[in-house]
Order: structure tokens, then C-alpha cells, then sequence
């Protein structure tokens, strides 16, 4: 057999789709649907030649960055410049993207997570991390935690303790509920990879808590 | 000192916050008048001749620094098995079943996964009920093995051996974002399908706590297909049923060739007029030289996508490949359009039939008889129909059987039929990896020998580089990642001129050194049809 590297990115076509229906389940690999998928590629293709074609892009995805960056800083200042820089970023290398079927808004929260790394460096400032009752009390469920005033301050000093890695991840899959298939996406790992990481993740996390106790 | 700011149950932006920075004009302003890159401009051609004096002087240094330079460890933290290359590991398939349930699955190779009822516990033994996911991929070649970072070295009693594969697979359950274990009182099956149906291998389990493959039981190469009969048709697919090919108008900026194919071998092509064959420089760069080439030979393959196709003049060795689309030109692409309308509506039509035809062959069990063999893998003669259609749609193989490999899944993880391999035979040289650019010495910490026809790996650590060896009489290829993380090849050419180079040099042949040279990707991030054609495989 010739090595085919398409082929762990095809997935089965609509026809056999069609014919599998019923007896076995298959999951979609995209968020968005094939149609729209086509629909960003055009555009994406279009803004290659004339950056003033970034706008359809730029006027979709602006709120959902801008969420993005504003739950990892302090200031919706900075939000707004950190957003901006992300998508110069994005327009100035978007020769160099490639679909393979990761959605473009994977490949911008990516730059996104780089402006922001290069901010705390460059502003010399920690990294925020906004979170309500409810994350809190979600965390501590995992852990197997009752929620409480003396819980929840042993939880915040064990996440100090977290890598910045670690807390990105404990960020997009436990405060912003994104799935994992996105997850996956965004820091260009595999499913297995991502759900392994978030078990150490949660193992760390209860050990440092346990230790706090 | 705390690393992290915490805030809590701070109000999230408005629509009139959001409203507040959208502003595309503005945005095109600040992108305009945004610094320029370095690369390119007068700036960087002045500070060229600063570096060069700076360069002289620390390479200068660095060169003395590293006359005793140790070969490059790896980095202990590193994960036993780590995909090399980002974003080109195998990717796995998602399927859901409900655990108490159980389910069985197909492949796109056509391997089928069965799960009985209650096939999960989680990780204190409790039996686990409710919508459990599983992810499964396979590898089958060398290339695949490699890209996904699985060890082939094998160590038992003391020895290491080499692995021939006759295909891997990797299958985990999980919950809830939690790793779930196999219930040892209800195990998952797989036929894999298998490329060969060679006995020679057994099944071993990837310990990656232990760094090491348990070997587990005697391989089974099991052929799964119909009995032959001669009232028996062709199995039913819908991967027979091909689409025709949306051509696109010639686009006179970029490159195409016209090429006289056989109409009989691409039936889909030959409808249009004025084909031509453009070159996608996203997958493949055009050379100008190749103009200039007088080719012997040209060879047209169709990909999997069914939509491009791969393209390589031949003169002699000299090769040049090219991922092209299909176009026709201006004057014909109205009526290439009208045509392909036509076989659009055509291919529909047969497609729905082919479907309907295959249902109803889905329901009459009678009429196809599967042998025994089969018959215990495969629950009815449907099930084995669709997992031989899933392999000849996706895997590209139209034989009327399969080579089925069966695991009993006792543990989540990576499985793989495999045999030890002894080294390749061959004279025993001390070898040298050159940057085919800088012509300077490579330090690696291993390299992997791979040889064209066999699904194995060698793998040599700097350690063995002073007898590193080969069948001289098989085409053979060296893979390994520099310290940089940047891919580096030797091809086969290369060996073969590094052997010339040996022979023709002065001195003891016990004092020669084989002097490989390697192409080293100019980045560490590579798009696969790069790293396929890097790899040559």
C-alpha cells in the first residue's frame, strides 16, 4: 500500500455515509457544515488576494475573539488591541493557511493564544484568569468537592500551581466548555492526546488540591 | 508569587463592547500602517554585513566550544510515543456506542470492531453504563508508523529487536473526558484488515509504562471473502458508482500541461475538451526548470479525493511531480459545463440505484455464502459487503477478499501485528550524516532504515553509527529528525552515491566512513504532501 497523506484526513463520503446509516455511527470531524466550510474557503481565497476581502472573516469571527481574548486578560483595552494584533496577524500569514479541515477559527484562536503569550511577556503582567461561581463550582464537582468558602479558596491557591499549558487547557475545556474536537483544533493535537492531558490535567489538579487540605 | 491573576464573576462584554472595537476601516488602517516584515527589506540587506562579521566571530567560538561535542540526548520528558512531525499524526475516527448496548463498527479500511454489551469499567472497576466514546485509528505502512511516533525496537531478554508490522491499531474508550478500561468479563474484538496474509507474525501490546511491547499470542491471518461461485456477482458498493469531475476554467497565471491520456483509463476525463492538467502550487511548487525538460515518460494517477491528480514526468531518474486540478480552457468551458450537468444528474441517479440495489442485496441473506473463516468474523455476508466496500473506497484495494487480523482488546492502547526483524545483511561501515546543503556533519541521536517493500524500521542510535548496515541490494531510504525538529532524509540516490564516494576513496577500507548526505526540510512544520515526498515513500 502507497502512503496516501490525505488519508488520515478524508472521511468517509457522503455515499457510504449514506449506506452506513443505521448500522454504524460516524462522526462529524467539522463544526461548521461542508457548505460553510466551502463558503469560508472562497473567502478565505479571496482576502490571499485583496486584503480589503478580509471582511466578511473579520466581521464574523471579531466577537468570538474578542470573548476569547478578553477571558485571558485583565483590561477590555487590552482585549480590544490583543484582538487586533490577532487578526493583522492572521491577515499578514493567511497565505499559509491550510484547511485540512480545521476550521479557520481554530487557526485564529491559535495566533490569538501567541499575541496573548507575547503580551504577558511584553507587559511584563500575569495571566488573567476570569471565572464565575459556577466554573468554580463545576471544578470542585470534578474534583469530587463539596463548594465552600474553604474549598474555594483551596482551589484557587491548587490552579496557581498549574503549568500555563495546563491552565489553557482547564480554560477552554472546563470555563469556556468548548469540545473537545475544537480543543483538538485549536492546540493541534489528537482527540486521544487532548482527553489524556485533560485526565492528568484533573489528577494533578486533585493532587495538588488534596495536598492543600 | 502567584502566576495568575484570578477574577471572579466579572461581568462579560456587551454586544455594545463588541460593537465598540469592530470596526473593519479601522482595522485596514492599523494593518496598513503596520511595520513591515524584516525579511526583504533594505534594513535586512544592511544589517547582512554586521552579521556576517558577528557570525565569523561566534561560529569561530562555537566550532572550538564543540570540538568535543557529545551527540545529542533526547529530551528525557519526551513521551514514548511522540508523533514527530505537528499535524501530521494519524488522526483517529470518534465512534459512539451505548455501553450496556454494545455496537459494532467499520473501519475505513474495512476492519470491523465488534463491542459486546457491558465492555466498559471505569478506573476503579465499576461497570460503566451510558454513551461511552471510542477512538480508533490504524497504521499500515511505514510512513504512517513513523509520522505517528510508535517505537519499532523491541526489547526481550536483554536483546533488542526490529518490528515488521502487519498493521497497528490504537483504540481507547472514554467517559465524560475520563479514560475508561476493557471489562475483562466482556472484551472487544477487532478484525483488523491487514495488508499481507504472511503467518509469520504475532500480537504484541504497547507498555507505555513499561516502554516496552508484551508479546501476547500467536498471530491468525484469517482470509475473509465469498465462496466462489459461479452464480455469485461482484459484491455491491457505491464506491463503484464514481462522480464526475467538476473541471474549472483554465487559469492562464498558472501553470498547466496538456497531456494525451487514454480516454479508457480516465473515462471521467475524456467527456470534456480542451483538458488540461493545472498545477495546485499550494501542494506542489512549479519548477521553471522543468520546462525546459525534454520528458520520456508521464505518468497521470488519480487521488483518493477524486478530484485532483498526481501528475510526474519521468526522464531516466529524474522525476518531477506535480498535484494538479482539472481545467479546461475558456473556448470549452461552457460546454464542459453543460456536460458535466449532465453526468451530475447521471452519476445521481445511478447512485440511488446502486443504493437501492444494495439494500435489497442487504436484505437477502441467501444470496451470497461467505466461507468459514469469515463466516466467524463477520456476523452476515452484509456486514463483510460493506467493510470490503469501506476498503476499496478508501483504502484503494479491489481484491475479492480480505486479510482479517483478530485482537481480543484486554487493554485500551496500541496493538500491533508484528515479527521481529533481524538486521538488514550487508558490511558493517561507520557512517556520517552530511547536510546535503551546508555539506556539514549532522549529530543525531538516531536514525531509522527503512527498505522499500518491507513494513519495517530499523532504528540506530548514534551509538551504532560505527556499524551501521544495509542490504546494498534493495532500495533503502534513512529517515531521523534533527535536534531542531526539522525532518531529514536520505534517499536512495544519495546512499548509492555515498557508497561510490567510499569506494573511490584513498585509503584502508576499515578506515572509510559512508558518507550519507541529507536533504533537512527547511522548517519544522511540513504539509503532508511535503512530508510524503520527503519521505518517498
Amino acid at each position: 500500500m502507497t502512503f496516501d497523506p490525505w488519508r488520515a484526513y478524508t472521511y468517509e463520503s457522503k455515499a457510504n455515509r449514506a449506506m452506513f446509516t443505521g448500522v454504524m455511527s460516524i462522526e462529524s470531524k467539522y463544526h461548521v457544515t461542508e457548505a460553510e466550510l466551502v463558503t469560508e474557503t472562497a473567502e478565505i481565497e479571496a482576502a490571499r488576494r485583496d486584503p480589503a476581502k478580509f471582511a466578511p472573516l473579520y466581521n464574523r469571527y471579531y466577537a468570538r475573539l474578542l470573548g476569547f481574548i478578553y477571558q485571558r486578560v485583565a483590561t477590555k483595552d487590552d482585549a480590544y488591541d490583543i484582538a487586533s494584533q490577532t487578526f493583522i496577524a492572521a491577515l499578514e500569514n493567511i497565505g499559509k493557511y491550510k484547511s485540512q479541515g480545521v476550521p479557520f477559527s481554530a487557526w485564529l484562536f491559535r495566533i490569538a493564544i501567541n499575541e496573548l503569550n507575547r503580551f504577558y511577556r511584553r507587559a511584563k503582567v500575569r495571566q488573567a484568569i476570569n471565572i464565575d461561581d459556577t466554573q468554580v463550582e463545576d471544578i470542585l464537582q470534578e474534583l469530587g468537592e463539596e463548594n465552600s468558602a474553604v474549598t474555594d479558596e483551596r482551589l484557587a491557591k491548587a490552579m496557581q500551581q498549574l503549568e500555563q499549558d495546563e491552565m489553557q487547557l482547564l480554560e477552554m475545556r472546563f470555563f469556556e466548555k468548548r469540545p473537545f474536537k475544537e480543543v483538538c483544533d485549536i492546540l493541534e493535537i489528537s482527540e486521544t492526546a487532548a482527553k489524556a492531558r485533560v485526565y492528568r490535567l484533573l489528577e494533578k489538579l486533585k493532587t495538588i488540591y488534596t495536598s492543600l487540605v | 508569587m502567584d502566576k495568575y491573576n484570578i477574577n471572579r464573576n466579572r461581568d462579560p462584554l456587551t454586544p455594545e463592547d463588541v460593537q465598540k472595537g469592530k470596526d473593519f476601516d479601522t482595522f485596514m488602517k492599523a494593518y496598513s500602517a503596520r511595520p513591515k516584515p524584516f525579511w526583504g527589506s533594505k534594513t535586512m540587506y544592511m544589517s547582512i554585513a554586521t552579521v556576517g562579521i558577528i557570525a565569523v566571530v561566534a561560529g569561530t567560538w562555537v566550532v572550538m566550544n564543540n570540538s568535543e561535542s557529545t551527540t545529542p540526548t533526547e529530551n528525557p520528558k519526551t513521551a514514548f510515543v511522540t508523533p514527530p512531525l505537528e499535524g501530521l499524526d494519524v488522526k483517529d475516527t470518534t465512534y459512539f456506542v451505548d455501553a450496556a448496548a454494545g455496537a459494532d463498527f467499520i473501519y475505513k479500511t474495512g476492519s470491523f470492531i465488534h463491542v459486546p454489551q457491558n465492555a466498559f469499567v471505569d478506573s476503579a472497576g465499576n461497570p460503566v453504563s451510558g454513551k461511552v466514546e471510542i477512538h480508533y485509528r490504524e497504521f499500515h505502512n511505514t510512513a504512517e508508523i513513523f509520522l505517528a511516533g510508535i517505537p519499532m525496537t523491541y526489547d526481550s531478554a536483554g536483546s533488542r529487536y526490529h518490528f515488521e508490522s502487519a498493521g497497528m491499531l490504537e483504540i481507547t474508550a472514554w467517559q465524560n473526558g475520563r479514560p475508561l478500561k476493557v471489562n475483562s468479563a466482556s472484551q472487544i474484538n477487532v478484525a483488523m484488515a491487514s495488508d499481507t496474509a504472511d503467518q509469520k507474525y504475532n500480537v504484541y501490546y504497547l507498555d507505555t509504562t513499561a516502554k516496552n511491547w508484551n508479546f501476547i499470542a500467536k498471530d491468525k491471518a484469517v482470509v475473509a471473502g465469498f465462496v466462489a461461485d459461479s452464480t455469485k456477482t461482484k459484491p455491491l458498493s457505491v464506491a463503484d458508482v464514481a462522480p464526475p469531475v467538476l473541471p474549472s476554467k483554465a487559469d492562464k497565471a498558472k501553470h498547466s500541461f496538456v497531456i494525451a491520456f487514454e480516454p479508457s483509463e480516465f473515462p471521467e476525463l475524456s467527456v470534456y475538451k480542451g483538458v488540461r492538467f493545472q498545477v495546485d502550487e499550494t501542494k506542489t511548487p512549479y519548477n521553471k526548470k522543468d520546462k525546459n525538460i525534454q520528458w520520456e515518460d508521464v505518468n497521470i494517477a488519480r487521488n483518493a479525493d477524486r478530484k485532483s491528480y498526481t501528475v510526474t514526468f519521468m526522464q531516466g531518474a529524474n522525476k518531477s511531480t506535480y498535484v494538479t486540478g482539472v481545467v479546461v480552457d475558456e473556448a470549452n468551458y461552457a460546454g464542459a459545463m453543460k456536460v458535466y450537468n449532465q453526468k451530475y444528474e447521471e452519476y445521481q441517479t445511478a447512485l440511488k440505484k446502486k443504493q437501492d440495489d444494495i439494500l435489497t442485496a442487504m436484505s437477502n441473506h441467501e444470496n451470497q455464502l461467505m466461507n468459514a473463516d469469515a463466516r466467524r468474523i463477520f456476523v452476515n455476508d452484509s456486514v463483510l459487503s460493506m467493510a470490503m466496500a469501506a476498503r476499496r473506497a478508501n483504502v484503494g484495494d479491489a481484491k475479492e477478499n480480505m486479510v482479517m487480523r483478530e485482537f481480543i482488546i484486554r487493554n485500551f492502547g496500541i496493538w500491533n501485528s508484528d515479527c521481529p526483524a533481524s538486521l538488514p545483511q550487508g558490511p558493517e561501515m561507520f557512517v556520517q550524516f552530511i547536510d546535503s546543503k551546508t555539506k556539514k556533519e549532522i549529530q543525531l541521536s538516531r536514525v531509522f532504515l527503512v527498505e522499500k517493500g518491507k513494513n519495517a524500521i530499523w532504528t540506530f542510535y548514534a551509538s551504532d553509527f560505527a556499524k551501521f548496515r544495509f542490504n546494498h541490494d534493495a532500495e533503502n531510504l534513512v529517515w531521523a529528525m534533527t535536534s531542531d525538529g526539522k525532518l531529514a532524509v536520505v534517499s536512495t540516490d544519495a546512499i548509492t552515491k555515498g557508497l561510490d564516494d567510499m569506494a573511490k576513496a584513498k585509503g584502508d577500507d576499515k578506515d572509510k566512513k559512508l558518507k550519507l548526505e541529507m536533504e533537512v526540510a527547511s522548517s519544522s512544520t511540513l504539509t503532508g504532501v511535503q512530508a510524503s515526498l520527503m519521505l518517498g515513500i
